[in-house]
């Protein structure tokens, strides 16, 4: 049950939020506009004649103090614009509503095969602790843990898209097959409301290698952590005296043992949802996924100056808007953790 | 537990009952192969850019793609790079030289039906010009006005004489559908009652008449093109591949899975020689080497700095370099094609295939630079700098995105530490990597350029001869990433442009060969030799008209035009099959 005071609490937040995100945008301003590299340059070729220059710095206010540009990005923000990109000469938001859910949609494929196989093995790890199963799990942890994501990447393609060829290497659905009608924009979950179960299967067959191959280093980390939570919670004595009161052992595992073991585990994957929209570019890549880091790494190297900031913007809200999510979550959880107090 | 039964069960009944790849599409009619026989998928370095207003020079995929969307006035001969008729059927040139007529043809039809006539040539030059972007830059020189005679003859006028006007216009110029465009313009734009020039719709549609046209372009990802069934051209290639998949697919373990599964056909260059050897060992899979690339891969001094402002020092640093491990090592070809080592050294600044190009080797250039380690010293102990040399640091810039670049700044540094030992110097040198985009900023004033940098000593093909080379040395060129030379010569660049007005051939040529030699006495770089310009094809069923006729066209879209290339559907779909 929800405290009564969430809603209350939520606004504060999000006040605060509002706050972080004006400084955030001010930062990231200045800082895009020092990076090295001329975006007129880089959008119009090196062979640009000086007049074609000239006009693109005063149609981007280029030409303006710098203090002058971020009034007119504001003011072009506040009307839920964040300007036009140098690359795609499109509205930024447009571009983040097309790259984002490619992006969105293996984050929450990830975040849900993690959060189930480390709280899976985590659990076992706990329960079996010491065993020979817990020194394996602990044994791979430590591997999984040292090896990046670019390695099971390419591990990854060369095992099952190579040798046993069982999943594809790229893109997001195969060739000649149509996108789901648009709704969220993630396809496997589009093809899921429309019912077009073929799709959905050619969805998923692709975003399986992307997506453990994102997660198979941070199913150690939060094996470990749950590991951690287990042992800890079990030892606990009303887990004693809830044995001893006979109390069915699934009632224990799941009511009793894993609502507290798994709490950090939950706060971590919401920490992950903001730090993969940005570090999944290396995944992208490989897997030429047209997503949300590429889109971001793209107008990095470009000096895209409005997508730079329009890309950071929506890092910050997300990460913003995931910790809300996360504590509400862990709250309702462990009704002990009051947030209201936390806040303060 | 619960989440593990059921990927178990979903991914069972995925791998043993569904097999999603097939039939997934309903709108696809049956036909004898499943449609992935019939598609081309080519990987590019991206971004790309449709526009032929507006597109990257230089840009690989951007170029392929333009090219194949869209119709030139004029083609170019493979082997020879004479104009031929194609659109144009037919020109006329004034007996000044700034009239230029075309015929066009009456039965060039655009993806949407429409006829192309002499409306749509001068607007799409007009189009480019005014938005001065892509290789407006070429033409905006000398381009005065564009007359429409009747529905299929137009007359191009120019401010002056340009000899390679019909090379150029091949290389820089399309033709678009000016109703389409029209049509789909935002007239809030910077181009008055044209309005933004219809360059939004332009970026993700096309407005061509080519072999091709867009069916879906994901901006960051993927260019899918489909065959014009009414395409106009005879000749064309009665097998061409109905689909045109253009992806940005640069990982090489990516690449080789593609490869081996078909599901890739052609690779993007500059990748690294290791690379095109595994790819070259898959079954059915051949690395070609187009040898298109026409201009000497080098170390660019900058003439403008300390101490390489020293000519006895520059030329030191040419004698001293060894070009046979260069060329027999780094710039060798992938194991099993001939190794033609002796004609990869470079000795001139492009190619003696480029029309008025001169070489060391045929005597017309001097000296004739060999790895000659007494002549590299007696030049440094005449350099002013010879006593204070290790007070400057030598900054060797190499571009990130060519892995073999590094090899070949890591030999010259090598070779300097030799030269040092030698002469009891210390040269301070320092190899940096520079991504691509960086170098554009880097590279564009003389004060950040470093005092060498390894790139090719380039040769734009638009240009038709040699001038396409000797441009980098005119002061305007400077601040492009293929320059670097940094010395300003008002009256080469007056004798320079005075060349490239001489309509007579023999004349022009003559001029340039002057201007070549100014260039070459001031030893501008070490000119080491040609890189192999490799592609990776599945040589099984695309029959490609590069190896089969033996032809090396400097144009990279001369290379990827799909008008000429087939594929054996049936081929492919067996290997499919069998994979």
């Amino acid at each position: 049950m929800m405290p009564k005071k969430i809603p209350w609490w939520i606004i504060k937040r999000i006040y605060y939020t509002f706050f972080s995100l004006i400084g955030l945008s001010v930062l990231i301003f200045i800082i895009a506009r020092i990076l090295p590299g001329d975006p007129v340059i880089m959008a119009l070729g090196e062979r640009a004649p000086q007049w074609a220059i000239d006009r693109m710095r005063e149609q981007f206010h280029l030409d303006k103090p710098i203090i002058m540009q971020y009034w007119f990005w504001l003011q072009d923000a506040v009307k839920g614009s964040l300007g036009i990109s140098l690359v795609t000469k499109r509205e930024v938001v447009y571009d983040i509503k097309l790259y984002f859910p490619a992006t969105f949609e293996l984050i929450i494929w990830s975040i849900w095969l993690n959060m189930s196989l480390a709280i899976f093995f985590g659990v076992l790890a706990g329960l079996k602790q010491n065993s020979w199963i817990d020194n394996t799990l602990r044994l791979i942890s430590y591997i999984g843990v040292s090896i990046p994501e670019f390695v099971f990447a390419v591990l990854g393609i060369l095992i099952f898209g190579w040798w046993l060829n069982i999943f594809p290497a790229i893109g997001r659905l195969s060739a000649g097959v149509k996108p789901p009608q648009f709704i969220t924009g993630m396809y496997t979950f589009d093809a899921l409301l429309t019912g077009n179960i073929r799709v959905f299967l050619d969805a998923v067959n692709h975003i399986i290698l992307p997506a453990f191959s994102t997660i198979l280093g941070r199913i150690a980390t939060g094996q470990r952590i749950t590991r951690s939570g287990v042992v800890e919670t079990k030892n606990k004595e009303f887990i004693a005296y809830s044995i001893s009161q006979g109390i069915p052992t699934r009632t224990i595992m799941m009511k009793y043992l894993l609502k507290p073991s798994i709490i950090p585990m939950i706060a971590l994957s919401g920490m992950n949802i903001a730090a993969a929209l940005s570090g999944l570019f290396v995944i992208e890549t490989i897997f030429v996924w047209p997503g949300f880091a590429s889109y971001g790494m793209q107008a990095f190297i470009s000096k895209d100056l409005n997508s730079i900031i329009g890309v950071i913007m929506t890092i910050g809200i997300v990460y913003a808007l995931s910790n809300i999510i996360i504590d509400i979550i862990t709250s309702w959880i462990d009704p002990r953790i009051d947030i209201m107090r936390r806040s303060k | 537990m619960a989440t593990a039964a059921i990927i178990l069960i979903v991914s069972s009944y995925y791998l043993f009952v569904l097999k999603p790849n097939q039939d997934i599409d309903p709108d696809i009619e049956p036909e004898e192969y499943p449609p992935e026989a019939y598609r081309i998928t080519i990987a590019r370095v991206w971004p790309t850019n449709i526009d032929p207003s507006t597109n990257y020079v230089g840009d690989c995929s951007s170029e392929i793609s333009i090219f194949n969307l869209y119709d030139p006035l004029i083609y170019l001969d493979w082997k020879t790079l004479e104009p031929k008729p194609f659109v144009a059927k037919s020109w006329d040139m004034s007996e000044n030289g700034l009239i230029y007529a075309f015929h066009l043809r009456d039965d060039v039809k655009f993806h949407d039906g429409t006829i192309l006539t002499a409306e749509d040539v001068k607007f799409s030059m007009e189009r480019l010009l005014t938005m001065g972007k892509g290789y407006a830059y070429v033409l905006l020189p000398y381009m005065d006005k564009v007359i429409v005679i009747d529905e299929t003859t137009v007359e191009l006028h120019l401010k002056q004489p340009f000899g390679a006007f019909l090379n150029v216009l091949f290389s820089a110029f399309r033709i678009m559908n000016k109703d389409l465009v029209m049509a789909n313009i935002e007239t809030e734009g910077e181009y008055g009652e044209f309005g933004d020039y219809g360059e939004k719709y332009i970026q993700l549609h096309d407005a061509g008449s080519g072999p091709y046209f867009v069916t879906e372009f994901i901006l960051e990802n993927k260019l899918v093109m489909t065959k014009y069934e009414d395409y106009w051209l005879e000749e064309a290639n009665s097998n061409r591949p109905r689909e045109l998949v253009l992806m940005p697919v640069n990982e090489p373990i990516t690449q080789r899975t593609m490869f081996i599964n078909r599901e890739l056909e052609f690779n993007n260059p500059f990748s690294s020689l290791e690379h095109y050897q595994n790819l070259n060992e898959i079954p059915g899979v051949k690395v070609v080497d187009t040898k298109s690339i026409y201009y000497p891969m080098g170390i660019k001094f900058h003439l403008s700095k300390a101490p390489l402002d020293d000519l006895h020092l520059r030329r030191a640093f040419a004698w001293c370099f060894d070009y046979d491990t260069m060329i027999n090592e780094l710039l060798a070809s992938v194991e099993g094609e001939e190794q033609d080592c002796e004609l990869r050294r470079a000795y001139g600044l492009a190619s003696e295939k480029i029309p008025g190009a001169l070489s060391a080797n045929k005597g017309e250039l001097e000296p004739k630079y060999e790895r000659n380690m007494e002549k590299a010293l007696e030049e440094l102990k005449q350099s002013k700098y010879f006593n204070n040399i290790s007070d400057y640091v030598i900054d060797i810039d190499w571009t990130a995105e060519c892995p073999d670049r590094e090899k070949i700044a890591l030999l010259f540094a090598s070779n300097l530490e030799e030269l040092g030992d030698m002469a009891g110097v210390t040269f301070n040198i320092e190899v940096i990597k520079v991504p691509w985009l960086q170098c554009i900023e880097k590279w564009s004033t003389s004060e950040s350029s470093p005092l060498a940098m390894v790139y090719g000593f380039v040769w734009q093909p638009q240009m038709g001869d040699i001038s396409g080379a000797l441009e980098y040395y005119a002061s305007p060129s400077f601040k492009t990433t293929s320059s670097h030379y940094w010395y300003y010569n008002e009256t080469f660049d007056q004798l320079f442009i005075d060349a490239m007005a001489t309509p007579d051939t023999e004349e022009r040529n003559a001029k340039y060969a002057e201007l070549q030699k100014y260039i070459y006495d001031q030893c501008p770089g070490v000119l080491m030799g040609y890189e192999p310009s490799h592609m990776a094809y599945q040589e099984e069923y695309i029959d490609w008209y590069i190896p089969r006729e033996n032809i090396n066209p400097p144009h990279t879209c001369l290379g990827q035009d799909y008008r000429y290339i087939g594929i054996d559907a049936a081929k492919k779909a067996q290997l499919l099959t069998d994979r």
